[in-house]
């Protein structure tokens, strides 16, 4: 029988926990991206107004989305560029392939983007031949190490500085040094041959804007700006929920982006890209596309998971979460991980491959509270919880279990009996401890990780009565 | 049909009975950062501070004469060859200036630009609230001439202060967003290219320039 305590994603946190340099790794980083968010947003003129504020924008994107997404391809065609669209992933990467036969490109320089790592962009790109490298530090250091990313802003956070110098050693025999400048700035001279032999430039889009077509990226590094400026073509691709209707909505986010993500007040570029090169620009791409994807989401909008379609991207909730901070991105198996990842990863790829994700959470809502657009994040993974149990993926003990315990809500005869015999029971099992340390399977999942105190003598709403009758 | 199509036909019959998500209510738009004083001397200040605080360094001018002195100064002090420069620099001399050193500019394409040890532009709206230099893209502009070169310097004047970013967006806007279509780009820079990738340590010249400089002119 098989019960939900014993998923993977279980397995790979056990696993994670105890991985020292792993959690040594997590607590350099989350503490300090929690705090800086904290303090970023507390001091804007309003944060919960901001936060309805962004919240607002992009739900009117998502309600206008068919219009805006026409509105855009007009005018990024006005501005001299190409939008191309594409279902799902497959389409995406036989587009791409397309383009780089079409244009003799042989050499690829990548910005961070999220949409490429779920559409698996380099794979296809390498098995068609044409090398492609990932430019971000992080996602460098990681296409180096051969791994996915385990945050979707800081994509190596789970490694020390001693794992990247390790990595940097063995693939490119970087004199022996752990200091994170000198490792960044050996980095940067790998990576300037490269931006300076790339012909196509691949970025993602923070934001894409309805009424100017601008592809907007916002970085700290300047190799999104490269990837994007030094190349003969750049091809952002971007996923459908990304567009938004006004530069005066771009305005609040591209702000409540950086605060919410690294605590910055704002990135140190925001790159707002409208197409090629302009008469008389002396650089710039020569041509200039855009990759539509949608990959699920239109399927997502028209369920009751549209609000996941919000999120602007900026890890806050995975920072914040009890469960990301102790076992990391990795754990979570998926691309997007942490709490909106437990609700996308499922969502796009099918709650049959990810039943487990929905689980890893302990809805305290702090995901929720953190998040710069007011996501449901926790009412979302119960929604999916409920999902999981409907379409029979829980076990059979936790499907009994489920109406056992609704049986028992529903009725104070049933509770009352449930109380007094769960009392009795658990007291003789506990003997004078008033602990139950190991229950038998399927209740070990409860005993495994932590002892069950034997129910009160007293029951709280006796214990009430008894005082309000002495007072 | 197309993938398009078939995109956004899904899409429409999804939108067509209202918002898939209830939208909170409707309040005017806030700016996101507080600028408690708006005169030009706190704008000034603020912006320095602002600037100061991402490793920008200002260089303040009273006038052209002074700000060429800085630029030579900044030159000097880089021991600059050859610099990336806009046609459009505002600053009139600055040729000059940089012959008087031995500096000699360099061409346009990427192999060229990537010689230049220095890099020199103007910039179109100076950004109080966060110490943010907006570039707009256009004719006789570069975007590499603040990307590979090493050192960035830039030439602002105290009248292209604007308090925030949400200003300077309205203020393109009530120009037709014509800035859009002029250029490829409109970079915000704020500060020098910097990455925190490697345990969250804040290093300075990732992969774009590792210092920037404002030459910030009074008249």
């Amino acid at each position: 029988m098989s019960t939900p305590y014993k998923y993977a994603f279980s397995n790979a946190a056990f696993v994670a926990l105890k991985d020292i340099q792993l959690q040594t790794a997590l607590d350099r980083g989350m503490t300090r991206a929690v705090n800086g968010r904290v303090a970023a947003m507390g001091e804007t003129t309003d944060a919960p107004g901001l936060r309805q504020q962004a919240r607002r924008s992009r739900l009117d994107a998502l309600a206008r989305l068919p219009e805006l997404l026409e509105q855009f391809e007009a005018a990024v065609t006005a501005n001299g560029g190409h939008v191309l669209w594409a279902e799902n992933a497959a389409e995406a990467n036989a587009l791409l392939v397309d383009l780089c036969k079409r244009e003799n490109v042989t050499r690829i320089t990548k910005g961070k983007s999220m949409v490429s790592e779920e559409a698996g962009v380099n794979h296809a790109l390498e098995q068609a031949g044409i090398d492609v490298v990932e430019s971000d530090l992080g996602e460098y250091i990681l296409q180096l190490a051969g791994e996915p990313p385990s945050h979707i802003v800081f994509p190596v956070v789970h490694k020390t500085r001693q794992q990247v110098a390790t990595v940097l050693q063995n693939t490119l025999n970087m004199p022996p040094t752990d200091d994170p400048e000198k490792m960044t700035r050996f980095v940067r001279g790998v990576m300037r041959e490269k931006f300076l032999a790339s012909e196509l430039g691949i970025s993602g889009a923070n934001f894409a804007v309805a009424e100017t077509g601008a592809i907007v990226t916002c970085e700290n590094e300047g190799n999104n700006r490269l990837s994007t400026s030094t190349p003969r073509i750049h091809l952002a691709i971007v996923g459908i929920e990304k567009v938004l209707a006004t530069m005066e909505d771009l305005g609040t986010l591209i702000q409540l982006l950086p605060r919410s993500a690294t605590g910055q007040r704002i990135t140190v570029y925001n790159n707002i890209m409208t197409g090629p090169r302009k008469p008389g620009e002396k650089d710039g791409p020569e041509a200039f596309y855009v990759l539509l994807l949608d990959n699920g989401r239109s399927r997502i909008l028209a369920s009751e998971y549209a609000e996941s379609l919000a999120c602007i991207r900026c890890g806050a909730c995975m920072n914040i979460c009890p469960v990301y901070q102790n076992v990391g991105g990795h754990a979570y198996g998926a691309v997007y991980p942490g709490p909106i990842g437990s609700i996308v990863t499922p969502l796009l790829n099918g709650l049959s491959t990810a039943p487990e994700l929905p689980q890893a959470s302990t809805l305290c809502g702090a995901c929720q509270a953190a998040c710069p657009v007011d996501i449901a994040i926790p009412a979302m993974l119960l929604k999916l919880r409920r999902d999981l149990n409907d379409t029979r993926q829980t076990g059979a003990f936790w499907r009994i279990g489920m109406r056992v315990w609704r049986m028992g809500m529903r009725s104070k005869a049933l509770y009352d009996l449930g109380t007094v015999a769960g009392r009795i029971v658990t007291r003789l099992l506990a003997g004078k401890s008033g602990v139950l340390r190991r229950l038998p399977a399927p209740l070990s999942g409860w005993t495994d990780s932590r002892d069950f105190p034997a129910l009160s003598r007293e029951r709280f709403r006796d214990r009430m009565a008894r005082r309000g009758k002495t007072r | 049909m197309s993938a398009r199509d078939a995109i956004l036909n899904r899409l429409r019959k999804t939108v067509a009975n209202g918002p898939p998500v209830a939208l909170p209510t409707a309040a005017p738009r806030v700016p996101v950062t507080r600028i408690d004083d708006a005169s030009g001397p706190a704008l000034r200040a603020r912006f320095a501070a602002e600037l100061e605080r991402v490793r920008g360094r200002l260089h303040p001018a009273a006038n052209e004469a002074e700000a060429r002195s800085a630029l030579a100064a900044i030159l000097r002090g880089c021991a600059a060859k050859r610099i990336a420069a806009w046609d459009d620099v505002p600053l009139t001399g600055w040729a000059d200036t940089c012959a008087a050193l031995g500096v000699s500019r360099v061409g346009d394409d990427r192999a060229e630009a990537a010689t230049a040890d220095i890099g020199l532009t103007g910039c179109d709206a100076v950004i109080a609230a966060t110490g943010t230099l907006a570039l707009e893209g256009g004719p006789g502009r570069s975007r590499l001439a603040s990307l590979l070169p090493a050192v960035h310097v830039v030439i602002a004047r105290e009248r292209q202060l604007v308090p925030r970013l949400e200003d300077y967006l309205d203020q393109k806007r009530v120009e037709g967003n014509a800035v859009y279509r002029r250029g490829s780009a409109l970079t915000l820079v704020t500060g020098p290219s910097r990455t925190a990738d490697i345990e969250m340590q804040i290093v300075y010249g990732a992969h774009g320039p590792l210092e920037l400089h404002v030459i910030l002119i009074a008249e």
